[in-house]
């Protein structure tokens, strides 16, 4: 179908190709699998596939891809257009019109189709996706997974062989993750096309996948093959190239190290039930895990006290009657769906919208009362695109802006600079500007940023958002560290996996209320709380309650280290060596 | 002339070109209001403001370096800019005049080739008093004292100059980012990361 | 996103943008070569009236984006006598005198004609912007009057954006001011302060234009220098009886105005 034969490829501006000696073939009808670190080359290699390169932007240094026999450098983008069609992370950046219908016709317009033959294409492209209803409606009013659905449809409308996913659940709350996920599902039941994914929610995805490849930091092949054998017999280089594996996986290995018999390695859930039913012997051990040690102690005074508080945007209601306590040193995950509130209670805290009188408390004092100023150095606050709070134009001006600001001595200023930033990773960028980061650093500048103050409170709306394994796994590590030191720390997140690794306790925002706020294993426990809130489970609390029947005490456990506690008979193991 | 450049656009080229047209239309929105506020004010308070409409068409100078591009943002700023007030076509022929006087002075000036800061504020300040003088020949001009209009024509001049400038560093400054790599600015000064 | 454009289904928006375009435009230009004060009050009046009863506009609304261009009206009511050179209207009575300013009758009267004429041409363009939908502007310039589609349909695609980058310089405000940034000032801080919106505002719209014009591009955008379209514009048989009608319509405004004798002598190179 596809093939690429010793691809190089560079961008303008770059010195390092983006894609190094790329041999691969993309076979009739099957479903490929695309993994790598950020900045791997995996869009870059999504867009050659249809001749974006080299004809709308970088250029290829060396060998060639042919789709279906035809070299991409000699046939130009609107021909390959009508047999590979991408579908992109960003819902938003993907539409050139503002109705659902002109959408769809918009591509066929461009092939100069006739037009009393779009109507059908039309019908049958939306039904295909399950739009049929939404013809006439602005694009501006779909969800997030309406949006993906829609950019598919159009896609559809075209008929092409091929279909390319870049992500295309990155900027989705779980409940549109799950449209995608079904819709990918669907088109793999129909069989009459080609996948190729970018995807790093692999548990559920796992089960569609016939082949995988992985690409590394140069942007060379790693590996690839079958995905159970990738996982299984590179688990471990994998880990430390930063690839997001299935959490199965992960367990899997880990178990192993233990000495637990694995015989046929899991990569998807259904598979891991199989093979940890039966070997699981014992409950948790004693030893409680690291995170949910920050109970909320009766005791202690909160450092944040939120008291009914409701709030409307002119007609339309954000929040009701919303009561929070937040103690000192815990890591508070605030979690529900779109629009559920959680940004405007976020605002509440830092002062961004004034809460009224008696509503709100920090560290005993009404937030209404509190300077500007003052609150500024108590409350640090993260923003999700961490280049609308940089104010400088050098990394190290950045770190230090706050303290200059508030007139600390020069000294102190570059020493407590020098500090944050060795802290933080990004010594040697202290001279670059802040928008040549690349993601994660950016979202590393900018918490140092925030906190050159010696805030006491940390909030972080969608920390890790579009971010890799490693990037996403340093700065919770950071925050962890962070919240050793005794810092509170709430984040704002859709990723419950994240919640599941490092949040204490979770506030559960549903319609402007809080629903839920207590420990997360105890939430874990309560499915029909997390199905009302479209909440998904973390892939292995959601194994956990699969094999609750068999074994009830895995209740609420949701990491590997939870399962890493239980006790496992290695029987069948020495079995086999005798 | 748009025909014959038009082939040598990439949609690229074309969108970046029309997006900084709408960033510099949000960003003069409120300008917008203060222009037709001013306008009453007499010719010499709108001198004052008028400059603020060439920032976008100097800075898409600058970076897309293309005949076209000047005229197609300051119309994509007007166009932006227009449902959000109730001044309609007069700030889309404010929007027209700026443009096609910015494609003369920037042509004439700098042949898409020399954009160095002296030259940028040469254009800049003709650009300011062409377009003074043709408000001025839409004016009933014998209605007005002279030492108004004479002073008006300087502050004209001198703010479009300034908002050349000021294109100019926010451009370099928007070029560090390195968003702009791909446009002819950041081929320029290409310093490979 | 808050802008003028009322939505609705009337008459007015029915037709043609380019029909409403063309009747605006001649009109405006028009207005631009009165002289006396009556003719552009008659024509804000047909106008206003056409907006209600064609356009089926709600009162407060049209009061709702009226009274900031009456108060603009007025403003050149207030200042522009004081502009006016002075030999000018020395001849006729002076009104009032405050220090150095003199307010002469002529003065007021240059006032009122001016204002009532800037009054009617932006009621002209209510009469446009009030009921058209830019984006059916653009497709009916590309599909009647050879806007080249590439241009146009990358301006609607772009257009798309217009909210976003409203939300964006709402949050990037919210996100200096939790950095505790305080007001900077003198030539240097108000470029600072521009720097500091104006770099993250374009950064954020040139990556997404540049990732726009990659998906569109894998749809096969500009392949070919012509593309069919599944709904044309074009003009209909209410857009040519509307354009008959309105010139009718103002022929006849201008015959009564002429009959009573209100109508002034028209002049060339003046707006103001
Ligand atoms: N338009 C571009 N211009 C210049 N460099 C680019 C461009 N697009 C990508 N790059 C660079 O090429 C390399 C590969 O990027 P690419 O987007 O293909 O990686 P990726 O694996 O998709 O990463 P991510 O997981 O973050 O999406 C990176 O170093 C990136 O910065
Ligand atoms: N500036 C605003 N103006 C009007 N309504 C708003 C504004 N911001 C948010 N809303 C509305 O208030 C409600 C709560 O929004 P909020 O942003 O707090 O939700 P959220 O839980 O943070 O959602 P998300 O997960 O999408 O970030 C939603 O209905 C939203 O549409
Ligand atoms: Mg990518
Ligand atoms: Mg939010």
């Amino acid at each position: 179908m596809i093939n690429i034969d010793g691809l190089s490829v560079k961008y303008a501006g770059r010195k390092q190709p983006a894609l190094r000696d790329v041999t691969l073939q993309v076979r009739k009808g099957e479903t490929l699998l695309i993994l790598g670190p950020s900045g791997s080359g995996k869009s870059s290699l999504a867009l050659t596939l249809n001749g974006l390169i080299p004809h709308s932007v970088g250029e290829i240094l060396s060998g060639a891809v042919r789709v279906q026999g035809l070299d991409t450098r000699q046939h130009p983008a609107s021909e390959l257009a009508q047999k590979i069609g991408i579908v992109f992370q960003d819902p938003d950046a993907q539409f050139a019109t503002l109705k659902v219908e002109d959408e769809i016709v918009f591509g066929l317009e461009n092939l100069r189709c006739d037009p009393a033959r779009m109507d059908a294409r039309v019908d049958q492209a939306l039904s295909q996706v399950g739009m049929a209803h939404a013809r006439q409606r602005p694009v501006y009013a779909l969800s997030g997974g309406e949006k993906q659905r829609v950019a598919l449809a159009a896609l559809l409308a075209m008929q092409p062989e091929v279909l390319v996913f870049d992500e295309p659940t990155a900027n989705l709350d779980s409940v549109g993750t799950q449209q995608v996920f079904a819709l990918l599902a669907h088109l793999k039941a129909r069989g009459e096309h080609t996948l190729v994914l970018i995807e790093h929610k692999l548990d559920e995805l796992m089960h569609l996948v016939d082949r995988v490849v992985v690409l590394d930091t140069e942007g060379r092949v790693f590996i690839q093959g079958e995905p159970r054998q990738v996982f299984d017999e590179h688990g471990e280089e994998m880990k430390h190239l930063g690839v997001w594996m299935p959490q199965v996986g992960l367990l899997a290995h880990a178990l192993r190290r233990r000495g637990v018999p694995i015989p046929k390695f899991p990569i998807t859930l259904g598979e891991a039930v199989k093979v940890l039913g039966p070997v699981i012997s014992g409950p948790r051990s004693e030893k409680e895990t690291g995170v949910a040690q920050h109970g909320l102690e009766p005791g202690a005074a909160p450092v944040f006290e939120v008291r009914d508080l409701s709030f409307s945007y002119g007609s339309t209601p954000a929040l009701h009657k919303v009561s929070l306590r937040v103690a000192p040193g815990e890591t508070l995950a605030i979690v529900g769906p779109n629009g559920a509130g959680k940004s405007t209670l976020a605002k509440h805290l830092i002062g961004l919208l004034m809460p009224p009188a008696g509503r709100v408390y920090l560290q005993g004092v009404d937030l209404n009362r509190i300077p500007a100023k003052s609150l500024a150095s108590q409350v640090a606050y993260v923003f999700q695109n961490p280049e609308h709070q940089f104010v400088t134009e050098r990394v190290a001006d950045e770190v230090a802006f706050g303290m200059r600001a508030s007139g600390a001595d020069e000294e102190h200023v570059q020493a407590r600079t020098a500090e944050l930033l060795a802290t933080f990773g990004l010594a040697r960028y202290a001279r670059a500007n802040p928008f040549t980061l690349s993601h994660g650093e950016k979202r590393r500048l900018s918490v140092a940023a925030m906190l050159a103050m010696g805030q006491e409170v940390l909030i972080l709306d969608e920390p890790t958002f579009g971010q890799d394994e490693r990037n996403a796994a340093a700065l919770m590590s950071l925050l962890q560290s962070l919240n050793a030191q005794g810092k509170t720390i709430i984040i704002i997140t859709h990723d419950m996996r994240l919640v599941a690794e490092y949040a204490s306790n979770v506030a559960v925002m549903l319609d402007g209320q809080v629903e839920f706020h207590g420990r997360q294993d105890e939430l874990f426990a309560q499915p029909e709380l997390l199905a009302k809130a479209h909440l998904n489970l973390p892939p292995l609390a959601r194994l956990a309650t699969l094999l609750i029947s068999q074994h009830p005490h895995l209740r609420g456990m949701a990491t590997v280290d939870d399962f890493l506690s239980l006790s496992y008979s290695t029987a069948r193991q020495e079995k086999v060596e005798a | 002339m748009v025909k014959s450049t038009a082939a040598k656009w990439s949609t690229r080229d074309l969108m970046v070109t029309i997006v900084i047209g709408l960033a510099f239309g949000v960003l003069l929105i409120p300008v917008t209001y203060a222009y037709a506020a001013l306008l009453s004010l007499g010719i010499l308070a709108r001198a004052l403001l008028s400059g603020v409409y060439y920032l976008p068409a100097a800075f898409s100078a600058y970076v897309v370096r293309k005949p076209g591009a000047i005229l197609l943002v300051s119309l994509v700023s007007a166009l932006v800019a227009m449902p959000f007030t109730a001044y309609g076509f007069i700030v889309l022929i404010i929007g027209a005049l700026t443009g096609i006087i910015g494609e003369l002075v920037i042509w004439f000036f700098t042949r898409y080739r020399n954009f160095s800061m002296g030259r940028m504020a040469l254009a800049g300040g003709i650009a300011g008093l062409l377009e003074f003088l043709l408000i001025l020949a839409s004016l009933r001009t014998t209605q007005f004292e002279i030492g108004i209009l004479v002073v008006a024509l300087l502050v004209s001049a001198l703010t479009f100059m300034l908002c050349a400038i000021l294109a100019k560093v926010l451009a370099d400054a928007v070029a560090r980012t390195g968003v702009l790599a791909n446009t002819a600015l950041g081929r320029t000064n290409i310093e490979e990361i | 996103m808050n802008t003028i454009y009322y939505q609705g289904s009337s008459l007015l928006h029915r037709l043609n943008p380019l029909s409403k375009f063309l009747f605006s435009l001649v009109l405006f230009a028009f207005i631009m070569l009165t002289t006396d004060p009556w003719t552009p009050l008659a024509f804000t009046s047909f106008m206003l009236i056409l907006l209600l009863w064609l356009g089926r506009l709600p009162v407060r609304r049209l009061a709702k984006v009226l009274w900031p261009i009456l108060l603009i009206a007025g403003a050149f009511l207030v200042f522009y006598p004081l502009l006016v050179r002075h030999s000018l209207v020395a001849s006729t009575p002076l009104l009032f005198e405050i220090g150095p300013l003199r307010n002469h009758q002529a003065g007021l009267e240059y006032g009122f004609t001016t204002a009532l004429r800037i009054l009617a041409l932006l009621t002209i363009s209510l009469l446009f912007s009030l009921t058209t939908d830019s984006a059916d502007f653009i497709r009916a310039l590309v599909q009647q009057w050879r806007l080249p589609y590439r241009i146009g349909y990358s301006t609607l695609a772009a257009f798309r954006f217009v909210p976003m980058l409203q939300t964006e310089m709402a949050v990037i405000r919210a996100a200096h001011r939790v950095r505790g940034i305080n007001g900077a000032h003198g030539l240097r801080g108000a470029y600072e302060r521009l720097r500091r919106y104006a770099v993250p505002l374009l950064a954020t719209a040139i990556r997404q234009a540049e990732r726009t014009a990659l998906a569109m591009d894998g749809r096969a955008f500009g392949a070919f220098p012509q593309r069919t379209y599944y709904r044309r514009t074009r003009f209909m048989a209410v857009d040519w009886l509307f354009m008959l009608g309105m010139a009718v319509g103002s022929v006849l405004l201008l015959l009564v105005l002429q009959a009573l004798g209100l109508l002034g002598p028209l002049a060339f190179l003046q707006i103001l």
